[in-house]
């Protein structure tokens, strides 16, 4: 089980920094809702392969599965499995 | 509290509002849970429907099914794009060829789909848009083997004009394959061009987002209604300003349309830089409120079946760099590129040099993704000129397309580089700039593909005062 704490708080820091300074929970899609734009999944890609060593070449990449802490634990999860599989 | 009309926008300034924030009034929202108040506002939205869009009938009848039954929602929206699609696809009825082509290519997606879905392990498609494009280029180059060869009403021609129409559904719906919560294969082409109208842009994306934007309960059924009406009313406004618009400027005032504009250079006339760059600007706010109305008009319909889409277009005046006009102007289109060219270069290539990665994957959505869509949303130039020449004409586009992804390249690193001002000024300097420069790629836009790249590059020097002939 991964530490979602640097994820929620990237998060944060990208709806900040596009003006948006309201809290959100877990499972609150932000993307889709249109809270955050596709420049701040680029970001937050970046992210998750500098901090969490996810390789999307190999998983594919579905803008669902980082539109959500959840959906982000979940991929992560995903990479995980991937990388000891 | 706010007043009627007026809403408390983010930074606290308050805002005019026509249209008043009907979800946020809980009378009426509770009003529109009820039997009575679905009525009342499926019929107001009927009727302000009924004066932006002729064929509202082919509408309604799916919008009270949503309303009076939520829970079979799916169904129903799969029911309406079955109906329209194969039974009724184009308002002079019954068209047995369109109805067969359209059903080879639901065919090839569900196999297609399924195929992708059932596949796993070392044998899991990994590039499976990559594979959609190849069948349709592959396709077009049939078809445009030699000019001509396939008439008007043949049934490979109708078979090329569906591919090209739900190309990008079929995208989406293999985008999808990830997904665990994916709708069996059946209702995933349910989602393709839905009963609320589309262009060949899926408006909202596929099958995922509508699942994730669904309204859940009655609460939020209500509030997703409300905002539909509220902006199908918006849009009537809008649709009433473009008719005055068009009728001042074009009629009253004799602004060049931008083809009459080409059309005298062409014909070796100079209409000189006054009226091309108000031909360019008045096309430009043609183009805005165009697409503004199209966009809104299928949003507010796909809210009223449940979905609680985001607007297509947005605020574009609020933009200060180009990618954020891109982003605020047409949403979907963006999306779409983003989605099938942006994210698949940018997770694959150049992982070690970010300057390099960013800007490869903006040139592969912007440049050849916009190439494409519009190569492919255009077969007939390959039927009537064949494959080879029709490659050749999309050089517009070409320079349209690199001139829009330098743009956004730079705009990108300067809006990380640097904080914009927030005075007004540095706002309308900013807004100013924005618009010049979607004016200067405009002179490239010409979806006829009547005039020469020759011709274009003259009207782009008459809006730098250079002489034409």
């Amino acid at each position: 089980m991964h530490d979602l704490e640097p994820i929620r708080q990237f998060l944060g820091e990208l709806l900040v920094r596009s003006g948006d300074l309201d809290s959100f929970s877990d499972e609150e899609p932000l993307f889709s809702s249109g809270r955050l734009q596709s420049i701040d999944g680029v970001e937050l890609v970046v992210f998750l392969e500098e901090k969490f060593g996810v390789d999307f070449s190999k998983l594919g990449f579905d803008q669902a599965a980082i539109d959500s802490v959840t959906n982000v634990a979940r991929l992560l999860e995903r990479s995980s499995g991937e990388s000891l599989g | 509290m706010s007043a009627p009309g007026i809403a408390v926008a983010p930074e606290g300034r308050r805002e005019l509002r026509l249209i008043p924030a009907l979800e946020k009034n809980p009378q009426l929202v509770a009003l529109a849970q009820t039997p009575p108040g679905k009525l009342l506002l499926l019929a107001v939205f009927s009727v302000v429907l009924a004066v932006l869009q002729p064929s509202w009938l082919r509408v309604t009848p799916f919008l009270v099914l949503t309303s009076f039954f939520p829970r079979h929602r799916r169904a129903v929206v799969s029911l309406g794009t079955g109906v329209l699609a194969l039974a009724l696809p184009n308002l002079r009825g019954f068209d047995p060829r369109q109805t067969g082509a359209t059903l080879v290519v639901f065919s090839f997606a569900a196999v297609l789909c399924t195929g992708v879905r059932s596949a796993s392990g070392k044998r899991r498609l990994n590039r499976p848009v990559s594979l959609l494009i190849c069948v349709v280029l592959a396709y077009s180059a049939i078809i445009g083997w030699r000019p001509g060869l396939f008439a008007e009403d043949s049934f490979a021609w109708r078979v090329a004009e569906a591919l090209a129409t739900y190309q990008w559904f079929i995208g989406f719906a293999l985008l999808d394959r990830l997904s665990t919560s994916a709708d069996p294969t059946p209702l995933q082409v349910g989602r393709f061009m839905p009963f609320w109208g589309s262009t060949v842009t899926p408006f909202p994306k596929g099958a995922a987002n509508l699942r994730k934007i669904e309204a859940h309960d009655g609460e939020s059924l209500a509030i997703t209604q409300l905002k539909g009406v509220k902006l199908v009313l918006w849009c009537l406004v809008l649709a009433a300003l473009y008719q005055l618009f068009r009728s001042v400027v074009y009629e009253h005032l004799g602004v060049l349309e931008m083809s009459s504009a080409l059309q005298r250079i062409a014909d070796g006339q100079s209409p000189g830089w006054r009226a091309c760059w108000a031909s360019v600007l008045c096309n430009f706010a043609d183009q805005l409120f165009f697409l503004t109305v199209l966009g809104h008009r299928i949003i507010a319909c796909c809210r009223m079946a449940g979905f609680s889409a985001l607007r297509n277009t947005y605020r574009p005046f609020e933009s200060r760099t180009v990618a954020e006009f891109w982003n605020r102007y047409y949403y979907y289109f963006k999306e779409l590129l983003v989605d099938f060219f942006y994210y698949p270069a940018f997770i694959r290539y150049f992982k070690k040099h970010p300057w390099l990665r960013r800007n490869f994957a903006v040139f592969a959505a912007v440049f050849f993704g916009d190439m494409y869509y519009h190569f492919a949303r255009t077969p007939e130039l390959v039927r009537d000129h064949g494959f080879q020449r029709a490659l050749g004409m999309m050089s517009i586009y070409g320079v349209q397309c690199a001139m829009l992804a330098v743009a956004i390249c730079i705009s990108q690193s300067r809006s990380r580089g640097r904080s914009e001002g927030k005075g007004p000024v540095a706002r309308w300097l900013a807004v100013t700039r924005v618009v010049a420069f979607y004016c200067f790629m405009f002179a490239f836009v010409d979806e006829s593909f009547r005039f020469s790249l020759g011709v274009h590059l003259k009207f782009f020097g008459a809006l730098l005062g250079l002489p034409v002939t």
